[in-house]
């Protein structure tokens, strides 16, 4: 699903450059479940960010689904994102003057359907993480666990072919934090692909590898 | 089309969060909108609004240098190849309606025939009058206007073919006009042809008539103008006693109309662009400000498949709604402030009748509402599309951006400190225009003067000298002898009137020490009593009229210091004989001249006064002269002055009325009308373009400090000193207000030549003002950059630290 060819990721400095990724290859396959790992700094975020296809600036290959997306105008580089790829923040980043219902619609507004069809789809989704009574009510009338379950719900809503998760239980509380990763272990067994960024060992159990960076090196990939 | 209605109701619900912002930056914008809108209906109504006839683009006013008279016209006619139509008509003629109840006096118009023609006008009941009508000894005709058929005869439409008694001459009412006929609104309630004023038709270079043509298709003005200069200059070959040097001149109509108040609405229309530039501008800065709070929002969307177009929306939708909002208000307050604005703007506009707030004029409204919600989101809509969205994501909205949208804001600030500048020394000199216009020397003293005009009639007083000089006289005298009068006397023009006194030329018996002009013209007062006392005229050299300078004695001229100093600059002029040629084709009156009075404001405030010779009423140097004012210095009201001066005229004619009452003082307000309107309404834009960038300058530090407010909590509790960060603050604000003042004085001397046509006694650079305005803005400057700097060194360590 995703091959990396000699991915580097640098910034100018005065004198030289400041490098963030080197020399990246590595291969992700459809349905897996893959923990990106690593001290802070080693460019674990960064790499999530390519992934996702919000940083173009980078050099070496990228392919996604056949697609060289390093090669894609910015255009269509973000609409093979919007086609096929879900966020999960650390942060959640619920947008405040919504309500759930509408953070939830609104990846579907961005996506040409009629508002028969997004009320169709948000109504399941409302279902499926049971918060259908939490509708109507802004992120700020929610605990930490149930803004993030809003967020996963918001990452899937638009059926993505792999969700990227940026540390998505940093903020939560350990029970919280378990009943995501469940919940991502179930949408992985559903066959969705998930990457994610973490520093914790026992939510890296969750997935079935662990890629590990150091210092922007692949330090290992198994 | 869905994302839209969410986009707009999410916005809706952002700004009602915010009401307070909401409702200063609506407020903001409708006072600007709503200003704006204001001018331009002023704008459109007296210089774009085409006027009310057919192909009204050929219409022109044929302007003249020296008088011209009826046969003048007949030779135009004949000559002209670019005129279809031209016409003579005296613009005022006081016309006695007498026979039911009190005299009336009507406003009348002398106009040839073919001044209907001229303007392709239909009658708007009977007939207009023609040719035949205009003939020496045809029975005397007239047409009365829409307003007046209303008025006096009460919409009776038997009036048409009735005879009445117009000035002692039975005249027969043929025709009624519509009100646009009276193209110039100088209020004509009839129109007699010149044949009802018996010596106009033969008089050639006879005075103040005005004239009016249409031009034939296809010919434009310059044309027009090349072939009638060549014309005048060929009658002036031909008839040299009558019309040499005199010169006429075809202009667009609606360029004589208004071309004089072109530069002063333009001003104005720029004073009001600045001003909605700036507040547009200054909302900007805070959309911005709200908008870098966003960007973690943007970035979100983005990450769920906004585009930069969607995103770009959402962002550029806020400053629309809002600035849509203020339009609509602001069209709304325009609206209701149209009589205001009428009442303000009537006296010192030309054309003011044309204003009006129609759909085009509410258009312009829309416009300026969306160029102002365009240019407010513009900035933040911008700051979105071009930002690194992704490292909000990263960094949880904490890095990026922030130098560039520092730069972008500081930058914008600035600008808006540039704009109040501008404003502000176009304010100054206005204002000081308006200072030197009010305490310009007058050469009179117009407290208390009462002036009363009289007229009479010409059907019984033309060429009765004897009987002019007694009507006058005997109302003086009888005004004179009144309780509570403190001085009075006649006079044929007094003083602020654009005509001056009647216009002829000069003639001297003895030489001149030097003359300024071949045939040097020169503006004849009549007067009656002491009228030098009466205005407070000093006489400085030789002395003032007497009681015995009446008719039968020698016929002596007081000349003003103008006439003195070109035709004697290093003698006196006492003694000296000269003649004044005007109207009268009589013999010359040989004058001496018996004393020089000081210039006075003649004709106008800025103006100095035209040559100047004052002549006693009584010893007839001017033939016979039926108009003139009665002027008192009394503390009577002015109905009680009327009362006193209706009574003079009752004793010595009860047929005659009494004309136009006005005081000295109203005339002199009257002509700082148009300088007053733009003193105030740019001094109302520099204010609101003032307090608008120095809130803004105000607004970003209070912003910056508030953001750094953690950064500044570190720095204090690394030992830093607060008086460093109030200097930190204040730097930044001074720096801004510095470049501001820079550009801003750049834009004000680069303008100044557009300003000057404006001013009076002031020059574009004038360093007073410069520097005035140099020193409010450094006091504003240091007092909106001083309170987010004290703020800023108050800053508590522990609690930003805390807070973070």
């Amino acid at each position: 699903m995703i091959e990396l060819r000699n991915l580097e990721k640098s910034y100018p400095l005065a004198a030289g450059r400041a490098y963030v990724l080197r020399n990246i290859t590595l291969s992700i396959a459809e349905g897996e479940f893959v923990s990106i790992m690593g001290p802070s700094g080693a460019g674990k975020s960064t790499l999530l960010h390519i992934l996702g296809m919000h940083d173009g600036d980078f050099t070496g290959e990228y392919e996604f689904r056949a697609e060289i997306v390093n090669k894609l105008k910015p255009r269509d580089r973000q609409e093979l994102q919007k086609r096929n790829i879900g966020f999960v923040f650390q942060s959640f980043h619920l947008l405040d003057d919504l309500t759930v219902y509408e953070n939830l619609e609104l990846p579907l507004s961005y996506r040409d359907l009629k508002k028969a069809e997004r009320q169709a789809i948000v109504g399941d989704v409302l279902d499926k993480f049971s918060i259908v009574g939490k509708k109507d009510l802004y992120p700020s009338q929610l605990s930490g666990g149930q803004q993030q379950l809003v967020g996963v719900a918001r990452a899937i809503v638009a059926k993505p072919k792999i969700i990227l998760a940026d540390e998505p239980t940093g903020n939560l509380h350990s029970d919280q934090g378990r009943e995501i990763m469940e919940l991502f272990k179930s949408l992985n067994q559903e066959g969705t692909t998930i990457i994610q960024v973490t520093h914790s060992e026992t939510n890296a159990t969750y997935g079935n590898r662990v890629i590990r960076l150091k210092d922007g090196w692949l330090a290992s990939a198994s | 089309m869905n994302g839209l209605i969410n986009d707009v109701r999410v916005t809706w619900r952002r700004l009602l969060k915010t009401p307070g912002f909401t409702l200063s930056a609506v407020l903001t914008l409708a006072l600007g909108i709503g200003a704006s809108t204001a001018v331009f209906a002023v704008v459109r109504g007296v210089l774009l609004r085409p006027l009310p006839f057919p192909d009204a683009d050929r219409l022109v006013f044929i302007t003249r240098e020296g008088d011209v008279g009826i046969p003048d016209g007949v030779d135009w006619r004949k000559d002209s190849r670019t005129l279809q139509e031209i016409a003579l008509f005296l613009r005022s003629w006081d016309l006695d309606l007498v026979g039911s109840g009190e005299p009336k006096r009507l406003q009348g118009s002398v106009a040839e025939p073919d001044f209907f023609r001229v303007f392709q006008a239909s009658p708007l009941y009977g007939r207009f009058y023609a040719a035949e009508d205009n003939r020496a000894g045809a029975p005397s005709v007239a047409v009365i206007s829409e307003g007046l058929w209303k008025r006096q005869f009460g919409r009776d439409l038997s009036v048409i073919g009735r005879t009445v008694t117009l000035s002692d001459i039975p005249t027969t009412i043929i025709g009624i006009a519509r009100e646009d006929l009276d193209f110039l609104h100088d209020g004509v309630e009839m129109w007699v042809p010149p044949a009802f004023v018996s010596w106009a038709l033969n008089t050639r270079g006879s005075n103040t008539f005005d004239a009016v043509g249409r031009l034939r298709v296809g010919v434009t003005v310059e044309e027009s103008r090349t072939e009638m200069v060549a014309i005048s200059k060929r009658l002036a070959k031909a008839y040299p006693d009558t019309n040499r040097g005199k010169i006429v001149e075809p202009m667009a109509m609606l360029e004589f109309m208004v071309g004089t108040a072109r530069p002063a609405l333009m001003v104005l229309f720029l004073g009001v662009f600045i001003v909605v530039l700036a507040s547009s501008l200054n909302l900007a800065t805070s959309l911005l400000a709200r908008s870098a709070g966003r960007r973690e929002e943007y970035a979100v969307r983005m990450s769920l498949g906004g585009g930069q177009a969607a995103i770009g929306r959402h962002a550029v939708l806020e400053g629309l709604m809002l600035s849509l909002t203020g339009g609509l208000l602001g069209a709304v307050l325009a609206v209701l402030a149209r009589k205001g604005l009428l009442t303000v703007v009537g006296d010192s506009v030309p054309r003011a009748w044309a204003i009006t707030l129609d759909a085009r004029v509410l258009a312009f409204s829309v416009l300026v509402s969306v160029f102002a919600g365009v240019l407010m989101a513009a900035l933040p809509a911008w700051q979105v599309v071009r930002g690194d969205l992704a490292s909000y994501l990263r960094t949880a909205g904490r890095s990026g951006g922030e130098a560039s949208s520092r730069r972008l804001m500081d930058g914008v600030v600035g600008f808006e400190v540039a704009l109040a500048v501008l404003l502000l020394v176009g304010a100054g000199l206005l204002l000081r225009t308006f200072e030197r216009l009010q305490s310009v020397s007058l050469g009179f003293n117009p407290d208390r003067i009462q002036m009363a005009q009289i007229t009479l009639p010409e059907s019984r007083y033309q060429d009765k000298i004897t009987e002019q000089t007694a009507v006058f006289r005997q109302v003086l005298e009888h005004v004179a002898a009144a309780n509570g009068i403190e001085s009075a006397s006649y006079v044929l023009t007094p003083p602020l009137d654009p005509r001056g006194g009647a216009g002829g030329s000069m003639i001297f018996a003895t030489p001149p020490e030097s003359s300024p002009v071949e045939n040097p013209g020169a503006r004849a007062r009549l007067t009656m009593g002491d009228y030098f006392e009466t205005i407070g005229t000093p006489i400085v050299q030789g002395r003032a009229f007497a009681p015995s300078d009446r008719e039968g004695t020698g016929p002596v001229a007081i000349i003003n210091e103008r006439f003195a100093r070109e035709f004697w600059p290093s003698r006196s002029p006492i003694g000296a004989q000269v003649a004044w040629k005007g109207w009268s084709n009589g013999p010359p009156v040989w004058m001496t001249i018996v004393g020089v009075a000081k210039d006075i404001k003649g004709a106008t405030l800025q103006g100095r006064d035209f040559r100047t010779l004052y002549a006693p009423y009584a010893q007839h140097i001017a033939g016979w002269q039926r108009w003139g004012a009665i002027v008192a210095r009394t503390r009577m009201t002015q109905s009680a002055f009327g009362d006193v001066v209706k009574e003079g005229l009752r004793l010595a004619d009860p047929s005659i009325p009494v004309g136009r009452l006005e005081t000295l003082d109203s005339r002199r307000t009257a002509m700082l009308g148009p300088q007053r309107l733009n003193a105030i309404a740019i001094g109302i834009f520099a204010l609101i373009a003032f307090v608008v960038a120095f809130q803004g300058i105000h607004a970003i530090l209070a912003r910056a400090v508030s953001d750094q407010r953690r950064e500044l909590g570190i720095r204090l509790a690394l030992g830093a000193d607060p008086r460093g960060l109030l200097d930190l603050v204040m730097r930044r604000g001074l720096k801004l207000t510095l470049a501001g003042l820079l550009f801003g004085f750049l834009g004000s001397i680069l303008m100044g030549r557009a300003l000057q046509t404006l001013l009076f006694e002031v020059e574009a650079g004038d360093p007073g003002t410069f520097v005035g305005v140099a020193v409010v803005v450094g006091f504003a400057a240091l007092l909106s950059s001083y309170l987010p700097g004290r703020d800023a060194a108050r800053t508590e360590p522990a609690a930003a630290l805390r807070q973070e």
